[in-house]
């Protein structure tokens, strides 16, 4: 071995070092990169929603003018699917198209008295009319399947002061709008007006065979480029109760399976995060006394030996497949409790006084019994005692019904309380989701309190307090922002939870508080409907709005979590517990 | 802290300070301060190390004998808070200069901790880990390079038997030896011990300081402790740090009986918190 | 005494929500199983007289009880006459119930389940003269291993004659060779009429309670059972082979009977896959931050949101992948190298690859996240120990951090592996179907096809359960599938958890 051999391999031992580390973090940084390159994916395709339309004039540099088809010429007459409107003044006249022609069915004032009808235009499906008046006002109206005169449905922002000239429906439920001052203004059935800004001269000449409008005159004439892809969504009109067509009030819908171009698509967002919040809402509500109580018992009173044991099979839960749960909850759990009515609700009462009459039976036994069933070992000895209570309210589930529901405590329901009662319903998700996110509570909320220092519980004992008084008064108090931490984590779970919701609810999107009404969440939405949106529509992008709310709420709850959690994990080292 | 007012620190660190021959010195340090995130851990220190002798650093907890200690094989470097100024020189070589490899400065400059730290394998793979990092030997030559190191760590007959068996399984004495001798086997020109028989009971910790003084012959040793009898037991010269600074540097006799200073004699007869 | 009392009722209700918790846990694992498993079980048969006279045979099933009385469902089979295979009865009407030894359940290709009697037998359209019903029996049994081995011979001769002619042929060029292989493809092909023409010959004649007769091919025939007649060890191996044909079939009937093995072997590869490409890129990313990256506010945050992306619904993942992978990548893949078959894409709709590639970014946090706090836990002066000794930095991660962190990242990937086998929403975007005819492995080039939609357990659950016509018959099959589900989830949780204890255990005896 010669020292230049040597001194070579020593060489290629630091390059090779160097070139590992450099791999390394090439690796790291790109995994680490494109794992939290996922909000940002989100919010890119998410953007092209929220940009605002515009109306451009493109320059077509002398090109011979193509063939046109010509613009309705009457711009005080439009014809809808089933009607046929006509200016009149400040009053609209109506005509009902039947198989014999037209008919007369009505007039009806639809401008302010000082005012008169200047533009009409029947908007794309022709159940929605746009009113233009000598104000610059314009407003939308809708017909309704069983009345013969349309109603208003909204009153857009004006378009200048000077009278409307004419209004040219374009497709998507959007209008262009001109007045005589010869502003041009875009405006959208559901968001109104979303672009104004000076008309080219000349007039409108018509559509050529790409479905581009034409503006100028017949000399100098230039293509009008109108970049409204997604114009009928606004942060607005997602949230708030829209006037869709065929409806005589605004309503929050969710509604996009529409069979026909006819069909107004409803983009209300709101039904769905309502959706979201009622599941994770019951599903907390069954979740949080169940965990904390489990986690309460196994960190303070059970007995080491057994808590090395349950604490695993607790959280094994956590594991359970949500689609196996939502099998469950679905086709077995619905049909049964749908069943047993009352003898479940009747159970939410029996269990909790079945706990205390078995703490209150046992104060009550000799010291020999309660020796051999002690506290430490209640979470066990109590299982036959419950399990044979639950029995008992079932069994007696049908004389329940009969005594006091009158035979049918679903018509009960919906006769004394207006109650309707769907077989899959939010108390069915609440169930199965509170089952599913009970452990990532019990875990958290355990750890938190088995990680508060002996010596504070052993303090308060030396005082003379019971064990419960001692955790009510110190141990929770001090561990209450792990417990805080485990509360949000399970509601960022029970939030983004899709399978379970997805088949234990009816998937409809109504926006009810009652636990017997079905409900559809974000998550279940996007799973129904994304593999049918197409690519970079409207619907498609706001799926894509509805994953990005998902990801920043949870992100947002857990990122305060963790926080928070690591404040308690310094507090208990200052107070000298386990590191 | 201090019992008396401090005479200038400058003049009395050089009064108290022996001067050790280039020619006879190893390492050797000029002007080195380190500071912590700003903190600064030791102050314009300066030092050398004689060749095949025993140096202790005594001084009280955070008094900066082990961060020196760590110094001088670039520990630090792993840290990027720590920023330092001044030179380590190694044989006369810079050992910050660019063109020295860490990793081969590491191994000529062995160290060994205050915990043992064996790693999970075997107590031959132990050994025998520097020497595949550097590669180059057969299986038989390796295992001869094994041997001697265990011998010359005094622990060879106590593990012949079971080379084989991990290194988990020796007791704290032997693995401390073990790391000792895995450190020896790369063949180091400096060993640096860092209170090594701290973690030890009595008996182990007489087999160590016997081994230190029996390695003398065949490298320089740099021993931290703050335990004095100790100090006075096994090393040539003595040096003692306080709140970063070199206090007094002198044969471990000289320091022992006739501290110069009075801050030294308050820490070695005890009257220093 | 008064100690004790002074416990007061809140101690109850804790204790309590322990017990009911675990009376839950153990009632889904019980209903689990025990509907899993017996659907496998050849449970009895009845012949059941009513107060109006009509008989019929059965498998009772659930009964329910409601204000009018009880009422149980039977599976009468037979839905060529019947209509449908199920039948409600008022247990009040039923005058009559018997269990003659004779009744049979024939599981037919075609038709689902008969039940009724074997009337007689037929060898070429002539009816075997045998009265003895032992005797039938014993020929009828001898007739169904006949079948069965001539079943064999035709596959084998398929397999190792026919198919591989099939395949030269179509490669091959030359004429004259062309000629030959296709009179050798000719022979082979007749020989595998031939068999299936013995295969014909024999029919069962079967009657039904109600006197309707149907003269049943023998190849129709899947399975045929006389329950009744049955011992307890008959009914053991009867209950073992329906298991096993149950995870080894593939599903009939639009998935309302049969077995799961597409199923199982499309969540495995899937899982597989996912293995491959989580572990490196998820042990390297945690050996960066934890070991290489500089020790900031920044890798801080860093290492946060990374936790913080293990609690992002699955959904989330679903949708990324399905506008990246499916729509972004694998569309601009299709235009780059397929454009030949657009606009019937290719990568270009969910696939095995962008499953894979989906679940591998959702389980990603939780490899790095288990890796992270395994290197963690190693003390610092083992790093030293190998860097005193002059060991690069690759040198002691390769020989000392990483052996001792590897029980972790197992411990990672398991954990891993399990939340991924029951991740069903993601799949249902990125390339899950229903009925994959194709499984993704064959022995045509490339033999793994990335691009094939797959099935998966967990989405077969979903489907069956939610999508089939026939509800009361698929949902034994949803129970068998869930149960298989939930053992292997659990399965592979149980040995995290082994593997977890273990690993704090040796720690543990760690020097610090």
């Amino acid at each position: 071995m010669t020292d230049h051999a040597a001194s070579l391999r020593q060489r290629l031992r630091f390059i090779r070092d160097r070139l590992a580390t450099a791999l390394i973090s090439a690796c790291g940084i790109g995994v680490i990169g494109a794992v939290l390159a996922i909000g940002v994916f989100l919010a890119v395709e998410v953007a092209p929603l929220f940009v605002a339309p515009e109306v451009r004039e493109q320059s077509t540099d002398g090109a011979p003018l193509p063939a046109l088809a010509s613009l309705p010429t009457d711009s005080l007459s439009a014809a809808g699917e089933q009607q046929q409107w006509q200016a009149d003044g400040r009053e609209l006249v109506v005509f009902q198209r039947t198989s014999s022609g037209l008919e007369l069915a009505g007039r009806v004032e639809a401008v302010p008295p000082s005012r008169r009808i200047t533009a009409l235009a029947a908007l794309q499906g022709g159940r929605a009319l746009l009113i233009g008046d000598d104000g610059g006002g314009v407003q939308r109206w809708v017909t309704l399947a069983d009345q013969d005169l349309p109603v208003p449905a909204g009153h857009y922002q004006a378009l200048g002061s000077a009278p409307i000239r004419q209004l040219i429906a374009l497709p998507d439920r959007q209008a262009l709008a001109l007045n005589e001052a010869n502003q041009l203004g875009l405006y959208q059935a559901i968001s109104g007006l979303r672009w104004q800004g000076q008309a080219p001269s000349g007039e409108a000449l018509g559509w050529d065979d790409q479905g581009d409008l034409w503006w100028g005159t017949a000399e100098a004439a230039s293509r009008l480029e109108i970049d409204a892809e997604h114009a009928e969504v606004s942060w607005r009109s997602v949230w708030l109760p829209q006037h869709y067509e065929g409806h005589a009030a605004p309503q929050q819908r969710w509604q996009t399976s529409v069979s026909d171009s006819r069909d107004e698509p409803r983009y209300g967002l709101a039904p769905l995060a309502w959706g979201t919040l009622k599941a994770a809402a019951y599903a907390l509500l069954v979740a949080i006394p169940l965990a904390l109580g489990a986690a309460v018992h196994t960190a303070c009173f059970m007995s080491a030996g057994l808590r090395t044991r349950i604490k695993p099979t607790l959280e094994l839960m956590e594991a359970l497949p949500g689609v196996v749960l939502g099998f469950i909850a679905g086709l077995v759990l619905a049909p049964w409790v749908e069943r047993h009515l009352p003898g479940v609700l009747a159970l939410l009462l029996v269990l909790p006084l079945g706990m205390l009459s078995g703490g209150a039976l046992w104060a009550c036994c000799s010291a020999r019994w309660r020796q051999r069933l002690p506290l430490s070992w209640a979470g066990l000895w109590l299982m036959p005692w419950l399990a044979l209570l639950a029995a008992l309210a079932l069994w007696l589930s049908p004389s329940l019904e009969r005594w006091w529901f009158d035979g049918d405590m679903r018509s009960w329901l919906a006769l004394q309380l207006g109650l309707d009662y769907a077989s899959r319903n939010a108390m069915i998700v609440g169930l199965a989701m509170g089952l599913a996110v009970m452990p990532t509570i019990y875990a958290l909320a355990e750890d938190a309190l088995s990680g508060v220092p002996k010596s504070l519980a052993e303090g308060a004992a030396a005082m003379g307090a019971t064990r419960w008084q001692a955790l009510w008064k110190v141990v929770l108090p001090a561990a209450s922002p792990g417990i805080f931490a485990a509360l949000m984590i399970g509601a960022g779970r029970a939030v983004g939870e899709t399978m379970i919701v997805l088949m234990a609810t009816g998937n409809t999107a109504v926006m009810t508080a009652s636990p017997f009404d079905g409900l559809r969440s974000l998550s279940a939405n996007i799973a129904i409907e994304l593999p049918e949106a197409a690519l970079g529509g409207t619907h498609y992008r706001l799926l894509f709005l509805s994953a990005l709310l998902l990801f920043v709420f949870t992100f947002c709850v857990n990122t305060l979590a963790e926080v928070v959690r690591g404040r308690l994990r310094r507090r208990y080292q200052r107070l000298g517990g386990p590191t | 802290m201090l019992a008396q007012p401090d005479t200038p620190a400058v003049n009395a660190s050089r009064d108290a300070v022996i001067d050790i021959d280039p020619g006879a010195s190893c390492l050797e340090i000029q002007g080195l301060s380190l500071a912590y995130a700003g903190t600064p851990a030791l102050s314009d220190l300066t030092l050398r190390v004689p060749r095949h002798r025993v140096t202790a650093f005594i001084g009280p907890s955070g008094c900066g004998k082990s961060t020196l200690l760590r110094a001088l094989n670039r520990l630090h470097d792993l840290n990027e808070t720590v920023s330092r100024r001044g030179a380590i020189r190694l044989e006369g070589q810079e050992i910050h200069a660019p063109e020295v490899a860490v990793a081969e400065l590491r191994r000529r400059v062995g160290m060994v901790f205050q915990t043992p730290n064996p790693f999970p394998m075997s107590i031959y793979e132990n050994v025998a880990f520097g020497l595949r990092l550097q590669g180059g030997l057969r299986k038989r030559q390796r295992d001869e390079v094994v041997e001697w190191a265990l011998r010359s760590a005094a622990l060879w007959d106590e593990v012949k038997e079971r080379l084989g068996d991990s290194a988990w399984s020796l007791s704290g004495g032997q693995q401390q030896r073990l790391v000792i001798a895995r450190t020896l086997a790369v063949k180091p020109e400096v060993l640096l011990l860092d209170e090594p028989a701290s973690a030890l009971d009595p008996i182990s910790t007489l087999k160590i300081e016997e081994l230190i003084r029996s390695l003398k012959s065949q490298l320089t040793l740099v021993l931290v402790t703050h335990n004095m009898q100790q100090a006075a037991r096994v090393s040539d010269y003595t040096a003692f740090l306080h709140d970063g600074e070199l206090v007094e540097y002198a044969p471990t006799d000289a320091l022992f009986t006739n501290p110069r200073l009075a801050r030294t004699e308050n820490y070695i007869t005890g009257r220093m918190a | 005494m008064r100690r004790v009392r002074g416990e007061g009722p809140w101690a109850w209700l804790a204790a309590g929500s322990v017990a009911l918790s675990l009376l839950l846990l153990v009632a889904l694992l019980a209903l689990l199983a025990g509907r899993g498993l017996a659907h496998f079980w050849p449970g009895e048969l009845v012949q059941i007289e009513l107060d109006d006279g009509s008989r019929f045979a059965a498998r009772p099933g659930r009964e329910e009880r409601s204000a009018e009385g009880v009422e149980r469902l039977y599976h009468t089979g037979n839905r060529e006459w019947l209509g449908t295979p199920w039948r409600w009865v008022e247990v009040a009407r039923i005058v009559e119930q018997r269990r003659p030894a004779e009744l049979v359940i024939v599981e037919r290709r075609r038709w689902g389940d008969f039940i009724g009697r074997v009337a007689g037998l037929e060898e070429d359209g002539v009816a075997l003269d045998i009265d003895d019903e032992a005797a039938r029996w014993t020929a009828l049994d001898e007739r169904l291993g006949r079948l069965a081995r001539l079943r064999e011979a035709r596959d084998a001769l398929r397999q190792q004659e026919v198919m591989p002619r099939v395949r030269a042929l179509a490669a091959e060029q030359d004429v004259a060779s062309r000629a030959r292989l296709e009179d050798e493809l000719a022979a082979a092909n007749a020989e595998v009429l031939a068999l299936q023409a013995r295969m014909a010959r024999d029919r069962v004649v079967l009657e039904s309670v109600e006197g309707e007769r149907l003269a049943l091919p023998l190849e129709e025939v899947l399975a045929l059972q006389r329950p009744n007649a049955m011992s307890l060890p008959a009914k053991l191996g009867a209950w073992g082979e329906r298991a096993w044909r149950f995870l080894s079939e593939g599903p009939r009937a639009a998935n309302t009977a049969g077995g799961v093995w597409p199923a199982i072997f499309g969540t495995v590869l899937l899982v597989l896959l996912m293995s491959l490409l989580v572990a490196p890129f998820g042990v390297l990313a945690a050996i960066y931050l934890n070991e290489i990256a500089h020790q900031g506010r920044l890798t801080r945050l860093v290492r946060i949101s990374v936790r913080n992306l293990a609690g992002v619904p699955s959904i989330v993942y679903g949708v990324f992948g399905l506008g990246v992978f499916v729509y972004g990548i694998g569309g601009s893949l299709d235009e780059w190298f397929f454009s030949e078959q657009l606009p019937s894409p290719t990568f270009g709709t969910g696939g095995l690859l962008w499953a894979s590639l989906t679940l591998a970014l959702l389980t990603l946090p939780v490899v790095i996240v288990a890796t992270e706090e395994g290197l963690a836990r190693i003390p610092d002066h083992q790093r030293e120990g190998a860097l005193a000794l002059g060991a690069t930095r690759l040198e002691t991660l390769r020989r000392v951090v990483v052996p001792m962190a590897l029980p972790a990242m197992l411990t990672g990937m398991i954990l891993a592996v399990a939340r991924a086998a029951g991740e069903v929403a993601p799949l249902m975007l990125v390339g899950v179907a229903k009925l994959a005819p194709q499984v993704p492995v064959d022995g045509e080039f490339p033999f793994l096809h990335l691009e094939r939609k797959f099935m998966h357990l967990g989405y077969h659950i979903f489907d069956v359960g939610f999508h089939s016509g026939d509800v009361e018959a698929a949902l034994p099959l949803v129970y068998a599938t869930a149960l298989l589900l939930v053992m292997v989830i659990l399965v592979l949780n149980l040995t995290a958890i082994f593997l977890r204890h273990h690993l704090k255990a040796r720690h543990g005896a760690l020097p610090r």
